[in-house]
C-alpha cells in the first residue's frame, strides 16, 4: 500500500530544499476585505446547498445546517404520559461530565448545594480531554483583558454577544488560578513565570499550556476532584428530555441509561436547577466532514432546550479546525494543534508554496486550505482525499532541534505509533468539523431564557460569534462552568421543588404538526448515526 | 416515525465524506482501492477485516456494541483500553484501541474498566504533599519493582521509575513523567501490591501544582488588577462602540 512516507518523498524535493529560505518569514496578511472574499468563497458555513430554514420552534425562520434542523425538528423519544416518579431528587443537575459540568458541579458542591452529575459515556469524556494547544488568558505585562477581548471580537467577526465575551475575559485569570488550585500544572519558564504561546488571531501571546496535553490535564484534575468530593455521578446516562413544571421553569430530567433498550428503564430526576453542560455537535459530520470531536458529540444540549423553548444563538456557524490529519485514513479528523503552526510549521500546497498566514484565524486558514484544494493545489491520497502538508519539521527548523518532541509530545506519540516521524516529515490535513461556534443563548451568569435552566460550555452560545479563537473553549468551560455553577447554587437556595411534567413535549409535537412536519427522525441520537442514508 | 439507528459503522461516513470534495482529489491507484483483508480474533471468535484500521474500527466493523469502551478517539480519553496478542509473542499487550492498527493474526478484547481509586484526599487540605503521601496512599511505599506497570502501559510512561520518585519526594520530575497518562488504569489492574500507581502520580502532579510549583504571580496579579477595576472604563467604552468603530480598533496594528 501507499504509505503517507512514500506520497512526502514524492513531493520532497519541493519541501525540504527551501526550509532554511522560510524560517521566520511570515506570510503576507490579509485585508478584511480578502478575509471576507476568502470566507463566503469557499466556508463551509457559506455553503447554502447545506442549508436549510428551520420550520419550528423558537428559531423558526432562522437557517441552520440541514443535519441540525432535522434533529430541532426531531420528536420525543419519551411518552408524555409516562411515570414521572423521582427515582433522585438534587438541587443542581448538571447533564454532562466535561470540563464545564465538572467546574459547575465542584463550585456548587462546595457552596454547600447538592449537586449531581448525569453524563452519557464516563466521567470526563469530553471534548474538553481532546483539547491540546492550550487556554488564554492575558498575563503579559503587555497584555490585558482589553486586548483579549479586542482579539476574540476581531476573531468573532465583531458577532459576539460582548457582554457575555467581556465576562470571558475579565473572569479567566480567576478561572485559571482556580484551575492551578485543583492541581492543573501549566507550563513554566525557567525562572518559573508561566510559559505563554501566541495562538492564531491572538495579538499577543497568552496561552497557557500543558505541553500539549492540555485539556488532558484539566480534566483529570476536575475529574479526581469530583470523584474526590463525593458528588453522586450516574454514567452511560444521557439525558433524552428536560422536565418543567408546567409553568415554564425547568424541574429535572429523564436519562435514558445505555443497555435499558428502547422501552427500557428511564431514570427520572428532579431538580431545583439543571445545568446543560453536554457539548458540542461534531459526531453529526455536517457537510460529511470528519471531525475532531469525541464519539458522545451530538447536539443533546441543543435539541432539549430547544424543545423547551429555549432560542439558539449562531447556530449557522461551525468551526472547521484547519488542520484535522487527512492520512493515514484511521487518523482520519484527528487534530494537529495549532499550537504547531504557532511554533513555526507551515502549510504547503502541492507547489510546496505557502498560500496563508498561518497564524490567521481558524476560518480563515480553513478556507483558504480548501481553496488550494478545489483548485488542484492539493496532495492527493490513496483513499481519494486531498489536503495540503503541515511542514512539521519547521518548528525545529524554527527553533533548533528537538523542540517538537519536547513541545507536542503527544503528537510525536500519536505519529511514532505508526512509525512516522513528524520532526523529519510533513503531515497532510484538511479542515475537520470541530466546535459549535453558537448555541444556547444564556445571560451572564449561565442562565437561559427558561427559569432555573442554566447552560454552559461548547452547549451554550454568543460568546465567540461567528469563529472561536484557539484556547477560549478551554476558557469558556471553566469561566461560565464557574459562573453557572455558582448562579445555580444560589437559585437553588430560593427555590422548592416543583412538579414534575413533559407537557412541553405535547406543545412540541403541536408545534411540528402545525408546521407540516409528518415524520420527525427521534432526538437525541445520542450517538453517532454513521450509518443514515441521507436524502439528496 | 423513523428510528435512528444507534449502531454506527464508521467508515461508511468515512466513505461519505470523501465525496464531498472528491471532486478535487487527483490520482489513485487500483491496487489502493481495495484495502487487503487482514484476519483478527476479537473475544475469541475470527474475522476478517480490512487492513489498516484500528482495533475500534473492527469491533464496529464486525457488530460489537459501542456504547461502552468508546471515548475521545483521540487516544487520550482511556475508554477504549484493550488487551490483545500478536503471533509469535506469547506476552498481552495493552493498547488504545482507537489508536493500534490492526494487524494478520491479532487478538483482542476490551479491557474490563476497574473501580476508582480506594483513596480519598481533598486537595485543598493537602499542605505538604510528600509528607502526607502515605496518610492518603497508605500502599504508596509497597512497591517490589517487577515493573508490572511500566509492562503494561499504552502510554509508554516509565511509571515504576516515575512512582519511585515521588517516594522520594521528587514530586516535579514525577508529575512531568506522568502527564500523558490517560487514566486508563492498567497500571491499577497490574499492580500486586494495589499500590494505585495512576493515582498516586495524579496526586503527584496535582500536589505540585498546587503547593510546590512557582506560584502564579502573573495570573494574581491581573486578577487582582481586573477586580480593582483597572480595565473597566476602557472595557465599557470598547464596548459601546458601534460595530464599524469597534472593526476600526480591532483591526488596528495588524497587516
Amino acid at each position: 500500500m501507499t504509505t503517507l512516507r512514500h506520497i512526502f518523498d514524492v513531493n520532497a524535493a519541493r519541501i525540504v530544499p527551501t526550509r532554511e529560505s522560510r524560517k521566520n518569514v511570515r506570510f503576507s496578511a490579509l485585508s478584511p476585505a480578502e478575509r471576507e472574499n476568502l470566507l463566503s468563497s469557499y466556508h463551509p458555513d457559506y455553503k447554502a446547498g447545506a442549508y436549510r430554514e428551520i420550520r419550528a420552534g423558537a428559531n423558526k425562520g432562522g437557517r441552520t445546517v440541514s443535519e441540525l434542523a432535522d434533529l430541532l425538528e426531531s420528536d420525543s423519544p419519551l411518552d408524555p404520559g409516562m411515570s414521572l416518579v423521582p427515582d433522585h431528587t438534587t438541587d443542581l443537575l448538571v447533564i454532562g461530565g466535561g470540563g464545564a459540568g465538572c467546574t459547575a458541579a465542584l463550585i456548587a458542591h462546595r457552596l454547600g448545594i447538592r449537586a449531581m452529575i448525569a453524563t452519557k459515556l464516563r466521567l470526563g469524556d469530553s471534548n474538553t480531554v481532546m483539547a491540546e494547544g492550550g487556554v488564554q488568558a492575558a498575563v503579559g505585562e503587555d497584555d490585558s483583558p482589553v486586548e483579549h477581548f479586542k482579539d476574540a471580537v476581531r476573531g468573532g467577526h465583531y458577532k459576539n454577544d460582548r457582554n457575555l465575551l467581556r465576562v470571558l475575559v475579565e473572569d479567566g485569570p480567576e478561572a485559571m488560578l482556580w484551575l492551578c488550585e485543583q492541581g492543573v500544572l501549566f507550563d513554566r519558564e525557567p525562572d518559573g513565570r508561566l510559559r505563554v504561546k501566541p495562538g492564531g488571531g491572538t495579538s499577543r501571546a497568552r496561552l497557557l499550556a500543558c505541553e500539549d496535553y492540555t485539556g488532558l490535564d484539566i480534566m483529570r484534575a476536575l475529574k479526581e476532584s469530583v470523584v474526590h468530593s463525593g458528588i453522586p455521578v450516574i454514567e452511560y446516562a444521557p439525558a433524552v428530555e428536560l422536565l418543567s413544571d408546567g409553568e415554564g421553569r425547568c424541574t429535572g430530567a429523564v436519562l435514558a441509561p445505555f443497555g435499558a433498550g428502547e422501552n427500557g428503564r428511564r431514570i427520572v430526576v428532579g431538580a431545583k436547577t439543571v445545568l446543560l453542560a453536554a457539548g458540542g455537535i461534531g459526531r453529526l459530520h455536517f457537510q460529511g466532514f470528519p471531525t475532531s470531536n469525541h464519539f458522545g458529540a451530538t447536539g443533546d444540549a441543543l435539541v432539549m432546550a430547544y424543545r423547551l423553548g429555549v432560542g439558539l444563538v449562531d447556530i449557522d456557524t461551525f468551526q472547521y479546525h484547519p488542520t484535522g490529519v487527512i492520512y493515514p485514513g484511521f487518523l482520519a479528523g484527528a487534530l494537529v494543534t495549532e499550537g504547531m503552526r504557532s511554533m513555526g510549521a507551515q502549510l504547503l500546497n502541492s507547489r510546496g508554496e505557502r498560500f496563508i498566514d498561518e497564524m490567521e484565524t481558524r476560518d480563515v486558514v480553513s478556507a483558504a486550505i480548501i481553496r488550494e484544494c478545489h483548485h488542484g493545489r492539493g496532495i492527493s491520497t490513496p483513499s481519494g482525499k486531498c489536503g495540503v502538508w503541515l511542514d512539521t519539521p519547521m518548528i525545529d527548523v524554527t527553533n533548533g532541534p528537538g523542540t517538537l518532541q519536547a513541545r507536542f509530545p503527544n503528537m510525536v506519540r500519536q505519529f511514532t505509533r505508526v512509525d512516522l516521524d513528524i520532526s523529519k516529515q510533513a503531515i497532510l490535513v484538511y479542515p475537520t468539523l470541530h466546535y459549535q461556534n453558537g448555541g444556547i443563548r444564556i445571560d451572564e451568569t449561565g442562565e437561559t431564557s427558561v427559569p432555573n435552566l442554566f447552560a454552559a460550555g461548547e452547549a451554550a452560545g454568543g460568546i465567540h460569534g461567528r469563529n472561536r479563537l484557539m484556547g477560549n473553549s478551554l476558557l469558556d468551560v471553566v469561566v461560565f462552568g464557574r459562573r453557572a455553577g455558582a448562579a445555580a447554587a444560589r437559585r437553588s437556595r430560593e427555590t422548592e421543588h416543583g412538579r414534575l411534567t413533559l407537557d412541553h413535549v405535547v406543545r412540541h409535537r403541536a408545534a411540528l404538526k402545525e408546521a407540516g412536519i409528518e415524520e420527525p427522525i427521534v432526538g437525541p441520537i445520542l450517538v453517532p448515526t454513521y450509518a443514515r442514508q441521507r436524502a439528496g | 416515525m423513523v428510528r435512528l439507528s444507534l449502531r454506527a459503522n464508521p467508515l461508511v461516513i468515512l466513505r461519505e465524506s470523501n465525496a464531498v470534495f472528491r471532486e478535487d482529489c487527483l490520482v489513485k491507484t487500483s491496487e489502493d482501492q481495495e484495502p487487503p483483508k487482514v484476519g483478527v480474533e476479537i473475544l475469541g471468535r475470527t474475522f476478517q477485516v480490512p487492513a489498516g484500521i484500528t482495533a475500534v474500527d473492527a469491533l464496529w466493523l464486525t457488530g460489537h456494541a459501542l456504547e461502552r469502551g468508546v471515548g475521545c478517539l483521540g487516544g487520550v480519553c482511556g475508554a477504549c483500553t484493550m488487551l490483545y496478542t500478536t503471533p509469535g509473542s506469547p506476552n498481552f499487550n495493552v493498547g488504545l484501541g482507537c489508536r493500534t492498527v490492526i494487524a494478520e493474526g491479532m487478538s483482542f478484547f476490551p479491557f474490563p474498566q476497574r473501580g476508582r481509586s480506594r483513596c480519598r484526599y481533598e486537595l485543598s487540605d493537602v499542605k505538604d504533599p510528600a509528607g502526607e503521601l502515605l496518610d492518603h496512599f497508605d500502599r504508596a511505599d509497597k512497591c517490589r519493582h517487577c515493573h508490572g506497570c511500566t509492562n503494561v502501559c499504552p502510554q509508554k510512561i516509565q511509571v515504576e521509575e516515575a512512582i519511585e520518585l515521588t517516594g522520594k519526594g521528587e514530586f516535579a520530575k514525577a508529575g512531568e513523567m506522568f502527564l500523558p497518562c490517560v487514566m486508563c488504569g492498567a497500571c491499577m489492574a497490574e499492580c500486586p501490591e494495589e499500590m494505585e500507581p495512576n493515582h498516586i502520580l495524579l496526586y503527584a502532579r496535582r500536589g505540585f501544582a498546587a503547593r510546590l510549583a512557582p506560584p502564579p504571580h502573573e495570573l494574581e496579579r491581573m486578577a487582582r488588577e481586573i477586580r480593582e477595576g483597572r480595565f473597566a472604563a476602557e472595557m465599557e467604552a470598547l464596548i459601546a462602540l458601534s460595530d464599524e468603530s469597534l472593526a476600526a480598533r480591532c483591526e488596528e496594528g495588524r497587516g
